[in-house]
């Protein structure tokens, strides 16, 4: 009997290990370098808005040569991700392609509700223009961190924490002097990333 | 009287346990496939990377698990390479889920 004891003590303490092994495979495991590429596209984006002057001397505002670098860079990552994840994702769901269109879909409705308000959107002068890209930098990271906090209470994961502690940033970003808030985003956005990259990458050793 | 009474019970609660799912290597595999999310689906490199076995090894216990219907292989290309998926069955979630159980039962008892 103490033979039966033991073993399914040993039996029970091995399911345990193995079933955390599991859920940490699904959870962690390939996303670090995500982050990092994520983290490094926000560094160079942000980063290049800081040193791209938000109001030329003609009088003429550069907000779409701002949206043409985050086109680029994103689309760029985008695909990355996908190839990425279709050749070293350990774990396959068919909902993986279901969020895959979330995310698009989101983009897809944030340039729909901004083309309809554009035309009613009069910057005049540099100071609004400064205050009002900083804005937008907000908005598109609050509507990228909505994308995560719901993928993260989808799939029951730290993705929502993510979420949460990168918006809180980023309002913070508000704060300071206007002129220093891309640096500021790039900095702690961009590196907030590369910390999530981190932690997911510390969690999956420790498996 | 009290002892023949209990190992009486361990011994029924022992026929409860599948010896499928009992072998230590076929457990963790349910333990993995388990822990997912129904419908994941785990690719047989990182599952051998997990278990630190063979691919022989994990190959002959993954066909008792699949005929045993525990779990379903599913094999395709991806970027001309050949991938295995596995993924637990309802048949097998319930299988590891009794089994779970009565070793909960046995260490109560």
């Amino acid at each position: 009997m103490r033979d039966s004891y033991e073993n399914a003590q040993d039996a029970l303490k091995d399911a345990e290990v193995f079933e955390q092994r599991g859920k940490r495979l699904a959870w962690y495991k390939g996303a670090d370098i995500l982050f990092y590429l994520w983290g490094g596209v926000w560094f160079l984006g942000f980063l290049s808005c800081h040193f791209i002057p938000r109001w030329l001397h003609g009088g003429k505002a550069t907000g779409p040569l701002i949206w043409a670098v985050w086109a680029v860079l994103m689309a760029i990552a985008a695909l990355i991700t996908i190839m990425h994840d279709r050749r070293h994702s350990p774990v396959e769901n068919p909902a993986g392609k279901r969020i895959g269109a979330f995310w698009f879909l989101l983009y897809f409705y944030v340039f729909i509700w901004f083309s309809l308000l554009t035309p009613f959107l009069k910057i005049q002068g540099p100071e609004q223009s400064l205050k009002f890209w900083n804005h937008f930098g907000v908005l598109m990271v609050s509507v990228s961190m909505f994308a995560y906090i719901v993928v993260g209470l989808w799939m029951k994961n730290y993705m929502l924490w993510v979420g949460l502690a990168l918006t809180a940033i980023a309002l913070l970003g508000l704060l300071l002097p206007p002129p220093m808030f891309f640096m500021y985003m790039a900095i702690s956005g961009g590196g907030g990333l590369v910390c999530a990259g981190l932690f997911v990458r510390t969690r999956w050793a420790m498996s | 009287m009290r002892w023949i009474v209990r190992s009486y019970t361990v011994g029924n609660v022992m026929k409860e346990l599948d010896q499928l799912i009992h072998q230590p290597v076929r457990l963790r595999i349910m333990a993995v496939l388990t822990a997912l999310e129904k419908d994941d689906r785990v690719d047989f490199v990182h599952l051998r990377e997990i278990l630190d076995v063979t691919n022989g090894n994990l190959g002959s216990h993954l066909q008792k698990l699949e005929d045993n219907e525990y779990i379903k292989v599913e094999k395709k290309f991806v970027a001309k390479k050949p991938k295995t998926l596995l993924r637990v069955t309802n048949t097998g979630r319930s299988a590891y889920e009794a089994h779970i159980k009565a070793l909960h039962e046995i260490i109560g008892i």
